[in-house]
């Protein structure tokens, strides 16, 4: 059969052939998950006396969402965040990759410094900064004592008002590394000959920067955006370990939720479907930033 | 009638363009030393080398986007070396046009005016004017991806043009057309400054490029200039063995010997030829010198030498016929298809007027 195969063909078959086992394996630990996970959302689950009830009941836990408070809470909670981790990191990277992309900026050093942030494992990361914010012993509070700033020591994760945004602040902390990078390679790649060409015109240095810098960007930056609200939507391990949701609910974000309702109150179909939620919103943004990356890898010349 | 006016020029006797001992050296590396230049009102002038040559770095130094170590550059009459462009009055064609590739045609164009804040209406007017003189009107809200070579190149002759600058600077702008549009766009532009009449300064690596286009040449060389004519001048009288042999297409035949002095005249002996050199050569018997023979100074049917033909080159006007001596080869030019086969035997002559001769030492011409 393979001598009555075109090279053409030869080439389809081998490529199936050889990405047979990884779409398996996919299968097995992705689509299994979902698919079960999208199950649970449609059931009432109820672990009584070591066993599992499951009883259909449709949407009904989508419509309790809806109802739902603390759930309501949850979202504009993950809304503020979103919004305004974006916001900070995209401006705070780009200005940073700015300055990495200036002569003065070229040694290593500097994106190696810029990295390790980004480099601290999550949860040493959140441990990390457990000990910064802490009420009694922190060194945050030692620092601004010192500078004047404040009288006494301050329970900054305690505060409803504070608690939210500085886990805003160590997020944005360990975000900016990779999204300066992304944005750092954007800059490289914008001509050097557009900006002798801008000088010419007789364009200022703010010009410039608007005219050539900013649309040659376009592209990296939606890219940035649309990743970073990924990853703001899904953080976990920042909450887990610094407020548990608390003071007062002010810190549960719709991920943290979606676990305490799963493994404390045990209400595992309810659970899953705060999951799904943020499944779709994910997928959506996914397709969207798959959109994005492609006509860019089409115009490449 | 043209969207570009003329401009009264002061002063016809003041260069427009005044290099005074230029230097530029990159830490150690020296790329332009000593360059003297003065080029006239309304004259277009070409830069002219191999790459390397220093030709860009000092129209770059003309532009005001590099500064010059040492020595001055004058536009007309004064001292511009810490000017921006804009203050200089310059615009610039890039090599590879740099066109901004997120603005239409018309964006492109009107860039600069829109740095210098002039009018919206104004802008319009002025890029739809200089685009019906470059044939752009009906891709002005294109971008330039969606353009072809040709167009893209005359986007960025129309975006220096809409300044109406009093200096025109062209960085190799031809080098990445293919070779039918490169002569197109050659006399486009020849044609342009011959309409508007400002000067220009123009670099190139392709000798022909520069022979068609220009009023004079400055034949660059490790960062010096070697020459600075007209092509002519540059064509039949070089100044040194390296502008004649940069020069023309086959290239120059040059051949080394010592000179005597044979019935009262200098002649160099190649093999069982003999070259008779122009009476006006200052050389003296015993002089070591190279003596330079165009392709189309050299005639069949002569009686210089005699020679067998190698190689046979119809090149369509012409036929490039290689021949082979005991003192060398020589290529002559012939017109036409020629008839000639490799192996035949010929005889050649060449004008002791047409013979360049050159010191072997330094290379002058003699």
């Amino acid at each position: 059969m393979a001598s009555t195969a075109t090279f053409e063909q030869r080439r389809r078959y081998a490529g199936l052939f050889l990405v047979a086992p990884a779409i398996l394996v996919l299968v097995a630990i992705l689509g299994y998950p979902i698919v079960e996970s999208l199950m649970l959302a449609l059931h009432k689950v109820q672990l009584s006396a070591g066993a599992i009830q499951r009883s259909f009941i449709g949407l009904g836990n989508f419509e309790r969402l809806l109802a739902d408070e603390t759930f309501r809470r949850a979202a504009l909670n993950t809304l503020y965040f979103s919004v305004a981790e974006v916001v900070l990191v995209v401006v705070l990277s780009f200005a940073i990759a700015l300055l990495l992309n200036h002569p003065l900026g070229r040694p290593g050093l500097f994106r190696i410094l810029l990295v390790v942030p980004w480099a601290i494992a999550p949860v040493a990361n959140a441990v990390l900064w457990k000990w910064i914010l802490n009420a009694n012993y922190g060194v945050l509070n030692g620092l601004l004592q010192a500078l004047g700033v404040i009288d006494t020591y301050q329970v900054w994760l305690g505060t409803p008002a504070s608690a939210l945004n500085f886990l805003l602040l160590v997020d944005v902390w360990k975000s900016v590394p990779f999204v300066a990078l992304l944005l750092l390679a954007g800059l490289q790649r914008v001509p050097s000959i557009l900006y002798r060409a801008a000088y010419m015109d007789g364009a200022s240095r703010f010009q410039a920067f608007r005219h050539v810098t900013l649309p040659s960007m376009r592209g990296a930056i939606a890219i940035a955006v649309v990743l970073q609200t990924i990853w703001s939507l899904r953080v976990f391990d920042l909450v887990f370990v610094l407020t548990r949701g608390g003071p007062a609910d002010a810190t549960v974000l719709m991920n943290f939720l979606a676990y305490r309702v799963t493994f404390n109150f045990l209400d595992i179909g309810y659970g899953a479907a705060i999951a799904n939620v943020i499944f779709i919103l994910t997928l959506l943004l996914a397709i969207l930033y798959i959109r994005l990356v492609r006509p860019a890898e089409g115009a490449a010349r | 009638m043209t969207s570009v006016p003329h401009r009264a020029e002061p002063n016809r006797s003041v260069p427009a363009i005044e290099l005074r001992r230029v230097a530029k050296s990159f830490g150690t590396v020296q790329v332009c030393r000593d360059v003297d230049l003065a080029i006239r009102q309304g004259e277009f002038v070409t830069l002219l080398g191999p790459s390397g040559c220093g030709k860009t770095t000092t129209l770059n130094m003309v532009a005001g986007l590099e500064d010059c170590t040492d020595g001055d550059i004058l536009l007309a009459g004064r001292r511009v070396n810490e000017l921006s462009p804009v203050e200089r009055d310059v615009a610039m064609v890039f090599q590879n046009y740099a066109l901004y590739p997120h603005m239409t045609v018309a964006e492109n164009i009107g860039f600069t005016l829109r740095m210098r804040r002039v009018p919206r209406a104004e802008i319009e007017a002025r890029v739809a004017a200089i685009a019906a003189s470059l044939e752009l009107s009906h891709v002005l809200g294109r971008l330039p991806a969606q353009l072809s070579g040709g167009q893209q190149q005359r986007v960025a002759i129309g975006r220096a043009l809409v300044r109406e600058p009093r200096i025109f600077l062209f960085d190799e702008p031809f080098s990445n057309l293919d070779a039918a549009l490169r002569v197109k766009m050659r006399a486009e532009v020849k044609q342009l400054h011959q309409r508007l009449g400002v000067t220009s300064l123009f670099v190139t690596h392709d000798q022909e490029e520069a022979m068609s286009i220009s009023d004079r040449i400055a034949v660059m060389n490790r960062g010096r200039v070697e020459q600075f004519g007209t092509p002519e001048e540059i064509y039949a009288r070089p100044a040194t063995r390296y502008v004649a042999s940069f020069i023309g297409s086959p290239q120059i035949e040059l051949m080394s010997g010592v000179v005597e002095v044979r019935d009262g005249r200098p002649t160099v002996p190649l093999g069982s030829a003999r070259l008779t050199l122009p009476e006006e050569a200052g050389v003296r018997p015993g002089q070591r010198v190279e003596v330079g023979v165009r392709p189309e100074h050299v005639r069949l049917g002569g009686e210089s030498l005699s020679a067998t033909v190698r190689l046979v080159q119809p090149v369509g006007p012409a036929t490039h016929v290689v021949l082979d001596w005991d003192g060398g080869s020589l290529t002559t030019t012939l017109p036409g298809f020629s008839r000639l086969r490799p192996g035949e035997t010929v005889t050649a002559g060449i004008d002791p007027r047409d013979v360049l001769v050159f010191d072997q030492e330094t290379g002058l011409r003699l």
